[in-house]
């Protein structure tokens, strides 16, 4: 049997690789990883100082303190006055009193001083709804209550 | 005097050079994608729409709460108590020393109080919430 050497060395048309194939694969790929490392989220911050070791049976003497309530199915609770539907996430109402309370402590040049009591039963979302209409409201002074307390019915 | 001027090959698209910038890519999508990925415990974290971005990340620790209550250093499981420790080591490193708390926004705020009151404990005073500004 005749062999022909050559056609074993240099391959033929037939035999390259398909690269088209190749690279729809590749930008295929490409778009995929493109794609998913655009859609993660950044996270961001949202930041409050801790009040320390104070308890909370202790009144702390300061003149533009706002006590916020949650309560454990997430109503928001200012000076006996429920604010805004607990599956409100925006808290037009509590924003505004707090933009309200604002102004008046900056007009009497008083630091206006927010803390957050929350129930152990209530989500943390809640209390990011809180802090987050603090920071709509521009209030930079805000504090949660870490003593156990009442819970509130 | 007529110029003859030789005709220029047809220009051949080079697919080789393009393959390797093609395949760079791809490799730095994925490496980007992975260093996302890593020292972060699967949770979802609250929205907030005012919240910033960072402008200064470092001196950070990372915390996550699950709604069960678990706690994660990092990706590592620690107790109370040891977070406390945690973070006694790490503001005796840096006295500017923040916790980053990524707590699910379903878990229930008693856990989330029981870190803050550890870290408080602890001497940590800077606490950040981790949150996202939209849905």
């Amino acid at each position: 049997m005749k062999i022909n050497l050559q056609n074993l060395i240099t391959p033929g048309d037939g035999d390259e690789m398909p690269m088209a194939a190749l690279i729809d694969v590749v930008f295929l790929l490409l778009i995929f990883f493109m794609v998913t490392s655009s859609l993660q989220k950044f996270e961001t911050d949202l930041g409050i100082r801790l009040p320390g070791r104070i308890q909370q049976t202790e009144q702390l003497a300061l003149p533009d303190e706002q006590i916020v309530e949650i309560l454990p199915d997430g109503r928001v609770l200012l000076n006996n006055q429920f604010f805004d539907d607990p599956a409100s996430r925006d808290m037009p109402q509590l924003t505004a009193t707090l933009t309200r309370f604002k102004q008046a402590s900056d007009l009497a040049n008083a630091r206006a001083l927010l803390t957050v009591q929350a129930s152990g039963k209530s989500d943390h979302q809640r209390l990011m709804d809180v802090l987050n209409a603090a920071a709509g409201a521009d209030i930079t002074f805000v504090s949660i209550g870490l003593g156990d307390g009442e819970e509130s019915p | 005097m007529k110029l003859q001027m030789p005709d220029d090959p047809p220009a051949a698209f080079q697919m080789a050079p393009m393959i390797d910038v093609v395949f760079l890519l791809i490799i730095f999508f994925m490496v980007a994608a992975d260093m996302n990925q890593q020292e972060r415990v699967p949770v979802e974290i609250p929205v907030a729409n005012h919240a910033v971005r960072p402008e200064d990340p470092s001196g950070r620790g990372t915390i996550t709460v699950k709604p069960n209550g678990d706690v994660f250093a990092g990706a590592q499981p620690v107790t109370l108590d040891q977070l406390g420790d945690l973070a006694r080591t790490r503001l005796a490193e840096n006295p500017n020393f923040k916790l980053f708390l990524r707590a699910d926004r379903k878990t229930p705020h008693e856990h989330v109080r029981a870190v803050m009151r550890t870290a408080a404990e602890a001497g940590v005073s800077d606490i950040i919430f981790a949150t996202y500004t939209g849905d």
